[in-house]
């Protein structure tokens, strides 16, 4: 887990993100001045990221429950505890957002002053490439596992490129226009090298994501089990956002945009961009429409500093 | 100014190849062509893998796949003690959320009585337990959270200490 220091800290309730399992953390903070921790750390929030580093053999038997039961309620804890504050506005992006609903869901009890979710699927009814193969066992997980029983980066790198299969083709011929500006090129290299720099998914946790989230669609049915516990996303009760991009070829609108109707909090809304999905956090527009607006919506839920206790 | 005549070309052709394309790849015909391809990889590398293995196992050494099972089953033992640490921390951890929501309870009931209290005491000790914890800023926190050895290297912003993280 890391904390990004700062000198300015004057809202509460602490932030912790949850970032995804299958690729790094780091392009939430990606340079100076595009980065979507620099920017809610401006706006005086305490940020923390759970990032869940590069599994090896040690990481392949963790399941989603070892997430969502354990991992993230020991982060949650671990900031009350470190900040002094009661509760954590849980932030998740991505798979992340998906292990934070099932932590949130799985244990009401947990401290939370607000959960949001960036980019997160829930409806698994068409999943992108391969659901097909994938849900009638054609092709199964176990398959694809490196000798460290993960699924390697390169299979994910394929996977993700065939989603949108001419889509690195067009931008190396955009790139080829803007040759001459530094900045475009610059950029562009940061979101490649991120993008092609996935880490391995936990073997069990992906079984368990093609089993229980593509097969059965658990959330949708309101099936899941966690430690052959029923959890259902009805007994999140914390204010919640759901934020969608409606170009997200990787967590398609459709995919994400259920969560909102899931989940069973009072206080609910929904962030619909137009933008891709690293968009939502990187970029001009992030800076300008994004994360101004996550940031609205955390800091009408906290608190200044100075009344928390 | 436009995006070059080129540009526009390739635009063209890649707007009307471009779903098509796609549409191919999420077909089941795609699908039937990857999983036979992951089949046969699989096949020629389980054999090429046992064969391997008992030319090594003749010479009386351990085979890859020997060391990869015994770091499977290094791994899976870590596993297990991490579960079962996780565990007894689950355990303390309710505890001690228990122990703080009663103490906040307490907070409260006394802060209703507060006028009375702080007259009597001169306002000695109000706000002064009212830590926001900065002073642990920038620590690097086990909370069971995995290891990020990988992002120390792969952000050097990180480096240059400009958000503090460790």
């Amino acid at each position: 887990m890391w904390r990004y220091r700062s000198e300015s800290v004057s809202q509460a309730p602490p932030l912790l993100i949850v970032y995804s399992l299958v690729s790094k953390s780091y392009i939430l903070d990606l340079v100076p001045g595009n980065s979507f921790v620099e920017h809610l750390r401006d706006d005086g929030f305490d940020v923390f990221m759970v990032d869940w580093g590069i599994p090896t053999e040690r990481d392949s038997r963790n399941g989603l429950e070892d997430y969502a039961e354990r991992y993230i309620p020991a982060a949650v804890d671990r900031v009350c505890e470190l900040t002094g504050s009661p509760d954590v506005a849980l932030v998740g992006y991505c798979f992340g957002g998906l292990l934070s609903l099932m932590a949130a869901a799985a244990d009401p009890d947990l401290p939370l002053a607000s959960l949001t979710t960036i980019a997160t699927p829930v409806d698994f009814t068409d999943a992108g490439v391969l659901t097909e193969a994938l849900k009638r066992g054609d092709l199964k997980v176990d398959e694809v596992l490196d000798e460290d029983r993960n699924i390697p980066p390169h299979v994910l790198l394929q996977y993700f490129r065939l989603m949108k299969p001419t889509a690195e083709l067009a931008q190396y011929a955009g790139l080829i226009d803007k040759l001459w500006d530094d900045d475009i090129v610059n950029a562009h290299q940061l979101l490649t090298g991120w993008a092609t720099d996935h880490v391995p998914f936990p073997g069990r946790a992906a079984t368990q994501t093609v089993d229980m989230l593509m097969r059965e669609n658990a959330l949708m049915a309101d099936t899941l089990l966690l430690s052959g516990r029923p959890v259902s996303l009805s007994a999140i009760r914390v204010p919640y956002l759901n934020v969608v991009a409606t170009r997200d070829h990787i967590v398609v609108p459709q995919s994400a945009r259920p969560a909102l109707d899931l989940v069973g909090s009072p206080d609910k809304q929904e962030l619909l961009l137009e933008a891709g999905h690293i968009g939502l956090a990187v970029g001009r527009k992030a800076h300008k429409v994004t994360i101004p607006q996550i940031s609205e919506f955390l800091r009408q839920r906290s608190r200044p500093l100075q009344e928390s206790s | 100014m436009g995006d070059p005549l080129w540009l526009r070309a390739f635009s063209a052709v890649e707007g009307a190849l471009g779903p098509r394309v796609e549409e191919f790849v999420h077909g089941p015909k795609f699908s039937t062509a990857v999983v036979i391809v992951q089949k046969v990889q699989s096949g020629v590398s389980g054999v090429v893998e046992r064969r391997t293995r008992r030319v090594w196992h003749l010479v009386n050494l351990p085979a890859g796949s020997d060391v990869r099972k015994l770091r499977n089953q290094i791994g899976d033992l870590d596993h297990e003690v991490r579960l079962l640490r996780g565990t007894v921390e689950s355990e303390a951890r309710k505890r001690s959320r228990e122990a703080r929501r009663a103490q906040q309870g307490e907070a409260a009931s006394e802060a209703g009585k507060a006028p009375a209290a702080t007259a009597k005491s001169g306002g000695k000790g109000s706000g002064s337990d009212r830590g926001n914890g900065l002073a642990n800023s920038g620590r690097r926190d086990g909370a069971g959270a995995p290891r990020s050895r990988a992002q120390r290297r792969s952000n050097p912003q990180r480096d240059q200490g400009d958000h503090g993280v460790e």
